[in-house]
């Protein structure tokens, strides 16, 4: 059986931001391919380009030069329209801030991008909660709900449109260590049996026992890339 | 400047048009404030210079005895009496016949009282027995110069005047007839000034005596005029009239007071519009620097000194605001009376530097710029430093809306629609702002187009169907049934008919009131008339609606009607009321009129009122016919002495309905400005406030087209909340606003055209979309990569 396309690809990708004196150089000829069902981490100091690679995947910014493909798609011939389309059918995102809407409900909040891939996706919405553990929190709102539990929203958010490609920015930046390890084990499973990639761009390296592959960034550069033989369950991390 | 002074200037930088929008709306505030109140004082000031300078009269006495003068002299606070004749009788200049008003004076020696101000020309000398002067308003309307020839009717002969001089008159400042004619047709009436023997010839029926009172400085004029009026009913006069019942002066006090309402009414939406404006805005400059501020509390900065740093905001825009609003408005008050000065023909321009104007309007700003402020700044310094820090404020708690609430089956709305019903409640003062904004606009835009359409609507009730009559013959001979069969056959003349029109003051239980009685046929068709059968009753006699007011007098009572210029008086029923938009006037069915008049005190023979200075013929004109050839068809008539084309005013209404709707485009503009600059700070504050999630819903796969939806549907959502109401409480003020006009000249009840608040309403929805559009802008160039990763504060 030949290996399928990969969940990501990139050749020589290079980012830089500002003109002349300002000029920054986010990432410096990024080469890599993440195979599809892995959990990948993207590890860096801040500064590094982790965010920024995490963008040119999830077709949030155009790249200055070199290719990028993800989720089968070559994501430089896109234009906006087709990023827009890209974002909707292919990639799911978690941010380090939820930012729920707070007058919705957390299904509500689902549903309100559930609703824009067809009724498939509304009918998900109540599944992707139960699978999250918010089945019997789904009618309460953003205010009524804790950290890691608005956080399992967002990522429902994501998951909703049942995207080949979960993008995950500092999952766990605003929580604590139970409840960061809680929506660690999370997005574990979203792999299990899916086929569906998950990318964490992380500054904690201990997140990085948990993944099947990870990804070492330093001054927009990948200083290593590392396959995992024996990752760790969520639970026994700690930081 | 210090940092917090180089912060504020940032902040306000960085949010330009929000606090640019702000301004405006206090710049316009103040500046309608500036001019219409400087505009009032310098007319008020500039109509009052006239009056002390041409000593006009206090109290016009018409029809008293003789010896009323002398006695008048005693009446404390009286300064001055003065005797003269009036009469009112056709005048020819050229080919033109007109309804004029001759003045009889002193030759070589101008009255003690109501002067004429001889702009051109020579005031009347002995030695020119047929020199005339004419009123400005004539000369100006039929071109009269001096040496012009002017043909004056007295009884049936037409004598040749001589024009001397061109002259303001305090009297006819603005050039009303009577309270009953307040806008005669240009052209129509004149006002001339003779010597008093010129008057002699003139038939009894024409004249009338009058007594001219003028008080002293500082008397108590209420109970100055009380005083003389006594004495006038006791000398057996048939009217009395104090300066403020003078019909130009009348006129032109309810213009002033047109002012002094604009001074205060449309300048206060303005100013709580800038206020609720200021408010959103500082109270999101806040919001988004709760961290800045714990920092900087932490610090040790004082509440003190934070307080003033915010109410400084809210400072700046009040002063700035105001200062612009004041250069501007007071230059356009300046303008303003100069303008009208001008258009009247006012002599004495007086444009003074008011220093109440700058003072309130600097108050104004202030008040705005710092109660305005004082909400967000309190919540500023109140928060603890420790809290504050922490960045983001506690998130809001949800629930269902209040539309979901009164509407269930709302609630199975899609999740992006219900999105937009429950962002209203989001930040529920931040919506009323934008609901308040879209009233008060109404509330401008419809006080406005509503006077606008109700002065339409009371020219083309009054024309064509109340005086229904195209064109009045005057004649020189008695109005007998031939001479109104003659005009009756003139070509393109559809009816004709005899119609009495005399001077009568009616005696009620709470007072006079002095009008004129029009008698017609019983089935006129020259006036309409809303009582119960359309017609007239054939006894008793029906009056307009302010009649009951003035008089006191009621439907079933019997009242006094004194004829001063024919001597005589009757008792008549008061049948009921008419409402008529234009003057408060007597009527009487012609052939009651001749019963009551051979019953009167004492009785005179029916036939005085086919005099021709009581009787005229109104006629109809054919549909679609050449009017001027008609009327000049009727000015050829034998013993015509002079044609009224009624409808002349008419025409030139219609003619400059144009102008009175740039006041309404105005007015728009101005109620759009009002409501872009709230509903634009508001829904940028809520942009702003939700970048991250719409960042967020991008990143998700939104488009921006759907986000825009989402943010024009909310928008356009309040928009409509704030109509209803803005509809509903526009047209009360608007009803208000023209029932404080109505007196017993005019009848303003409001009479909004239907489709008025329909395109007042577009004209919101406009602006709704208008305003959403930067915001959308703002939503399409966001850089989600940079806001996905912030939190929303």
């Amino acid at each position: 059986m030949p290996d399928p396309a990969p969940a990501v690809r990139s050749d020589e990708l290079t980012k830089t931001y500002g003109e002349g004196e300002t000029e920054v150089r986010a990432l410096r000829g990024v080469t890599l391919e993440i195979p599809r069902g892995e959990l990948a981490v993207i590890l860096g100091p801040s500064g590094s380009g982790k965010t920024t690679l995490l963008n040119q995947i999830g077709a949030l910014e155009k790249p200055t030069s070199g290719s990028i493909a993800a989720a089968g798609v070559d994501l430089n011939s896109l234009d906006e329209g087709a990023r827009t389309d890209y974002r909707l059918h292919s990639v799911g995102f978690v941010f380090q801030f939820f930012n729920l809407v707070p007058t919705l409900t957390a299904r509500e909040n689902v549903a309100l991008i559930a609703e824009m891939t067809g009724d498939l996706g509304l009918e998900r919405t109540d599944t992707v909660l139960e699978q999250v553990g918010l089945a019997d929190r789904m009618h309460h709102f953003p205010a009524q709900l804790s950290g890691g539990e608005q956080q399992r929203v967002s990522i429902a958010r994501g998951l909703v449109k049942d995207p080949p490609l979960l993008l995950c920015d500092e999952p766990t930046g605003t929580l604590d260590v139970e409840t960061g390890i809680r929506i660690l084990s999370l997005l574990r499973g979203v792999t299990a049996g899916t086929g569906r990639t998950v990318l964490i761009v992380t500054h904690n390296s201990v997140i990085a026992e948990m993944a099947d592959r990870v990804l070492h960034l330093r001054d927009g550069e990948i200083i290593s890339d590392e396959t995992v033989e024996h990752p760790r369950s969520p639970q026994e991390l700690t930081w | 400047m210090s940092y917090l002074g180089t912060k504020r200037r940032r902040d306000m930088g960085r949010q330009r048009w929000q606090f640019l929008a702000v301004l405006v709306t206090i710049v316009l505030g103040v500046m309608m404030f500036a001019a219409s109140y400087d505009a009032y004082r310098n007319l008020e000031t500039s109509y009052n210079d006239t009056y002390d300078r041409l000593a006009f009269a206090d109290m016009t006495v018409t029809g008293a005895d003789q010896a009323f003068a002398a006695r008048t002299e005693g009446i404390a606070g009286v300064e001055a009496v003065e005797t003269r004749r009036e009469a009112d009788t056709p005048i020819r200049v050229g080919d033109h016949l007109l309804q004029g008003r001759l003045i009889g004076m002193t030759p070589d020696e101008q009255p003690s009282i109501n002067r004429i101000d001889v702009v051109e020309g020579t005031y009347l000398a002995s030695d020119e027995p047929n020199g005339i002067v004419v009123e400005i308003h004539l000369a100006e309307q039929l071109d009269v110069a001096i040496g012009d020839r002017l043909d004056v009717l007295t009884g049936s002969d037409w004598v040749e005047t001589t024009v001397v001089g061109i002259a303001v008159s305090p009297e006819y400042i603005w050039p009303a007839e009577s309270t009953q004619n307040f806008f005669p047709p240009p052209g129509t009436f004149g006002v001339a000034f003779v010597s008093s023997p010129a008057l002699a010839p003139l038939p009894t029926t024409a004249v009338s005596d009058q007594t001219l009172v003028r008080y002293a400085n500082g008397a108590d004029r209420a109970a100055t005029d009380a005083a003389v009026r006594s004495a006038a009913l006791e000398a057996g006069a048939a009217s009395t009239m104090t300066r403020a019942e003078q019909p130009s002066n009348a006129g032109l006090k309810l213009d002033l007071q047109g002012f002094e309402q604009l001074a205060v009414m449309f300048p206060a939406l303005f100013l709580l519009a800038a206020g609720m404006a200021t408010f959103v805005i500082l109270t999101r400059i806040v919001y988004a620097q709760r961290s800045q501020i714990g920092t900087l509390r932490a610090s040790g900065l004082s509440r003190g000194t934070l307080t003033r740093h915010y109410l400084s905001y809210g400072l700046i825009l009040g002063v700035g605001g105001a200062v612009i609003g004041l250069v501007l408005g007071m230059a356009m008050g300046w303008a303003i009376t100069g303008f009208y000065t001008d258009a009247l023909g006012i002599p004495d321009t007086t444009r003074a530097l008011h220093w109440m104007t700058p003072i309130v309007g600097l108050v104004f700003g202030l008040a705005v710029g710092l109660l305005s402020a004082w909400a967000p700044t309190r919540a500023a310094v109140r928060v603890s430093p420790a809290e504050a820090m922490r960045g983001a404020a506690p998130m809001a708690g949800g629930g269902p809306s209040f539309i979901e609430r009164v509407i269930p089956p709302v609630r199975r709305l899609p999740s992006r629609w219900l999105m937009v019903v429950r962002g209203i409640g989001r930040n529920p003062r931040r919506s009323l702002s934008t609901i308040l904004g879209v009233v008060l606009a109404l509330t401008l835009i419809l006080a406005s187009w509503g006077m606008i359409d109700t002065v339409v609507n009371v020219i083309d009730r009054h024309f064509n169907q109340v005086a229904i009559e195209d064109a009045t013959v005057l004649r020189r001979t008695p109005v007998d049934a031939a001479s109104v069969e003659s005009v009756g056959d003139t070509e393109g003349v559809r009816a004709a008919e005899a119609v009495v029109s005399v001077p009568v003051t009616a005696h009620g239980p709470d007072g006079s009131y002095a009008t004129r009685l029009e008698a017609y046929e019983a089935d006129t068709q020259m006036h309409g008339f809303d009582t119960a059968d359309g017609g007239l009753p054939r006894d008793g006699f029906v009056a307009g609606a302010a009649f009951e007011q003035e008089t006191g007098a009621h439907p079933g009572d019997t009242v006094e009607l004194s004829f001063p210029t024919l001597d005589t008086t009757l008792s008549a029923t008061l049948v009921g009321f008419v409402e008529e938009p234009l003057g408060t006037l007597v009527y009487m069915d012609r052939s009651s009129l001749d019963q009551a008049i051979s019953a009167a005190d004492p009785p005179l023979s029916p036939d005085v009122l086919t005099q021709p200075t009581i009787s005229q013929i109104a006629t109809v004109f054919d549909d679609g016919v050449d009017r001027a050839a008609v009327i000049d068809r009727l000015e050829a008539g034998s013993d015509v002495a002079a044609v009224i084309d009624s409808r002349s005013l008419y025409v030139t209404i219609q003619d400059y309905l144009g102008f009175f709707y740039v006041f309404v485009g105005v007015m728009l503009l101005f109620g759009g400005i009002m409501a872009f600059a709230l509903i634009f700070n508001t829904i940028s504050v809520n942009v702003a406030e939700r970048e991250g999630e719409y960042a967020t819903m991008r990143a998700n796969g939104m488009s921006r087209r759907r986000i825009a939806a989402l943010i024009t549907g909310e928008n356009l959502l309040l928009t409509l909340l704030g109509i209803v109401p803005g509809l509903i409480v526009g047209y009360y003020v608007a009803s208000w606003f023209m029932h404080s006009y109505t007196s017993d000249m005019f009848t303003f009840d409001l009479a909004m055209n239907p489709i008025t608040p329909v395109l007042s309403a577009v004209a919101m929805v406009v602006v709704a979309l208008l305003s959403a559009w930067p915001a959308v802008r703002t939503v399409d160039r966001l850089d989600l990569a940079t806001v996905v990763r912030e939190r929303s504060t």
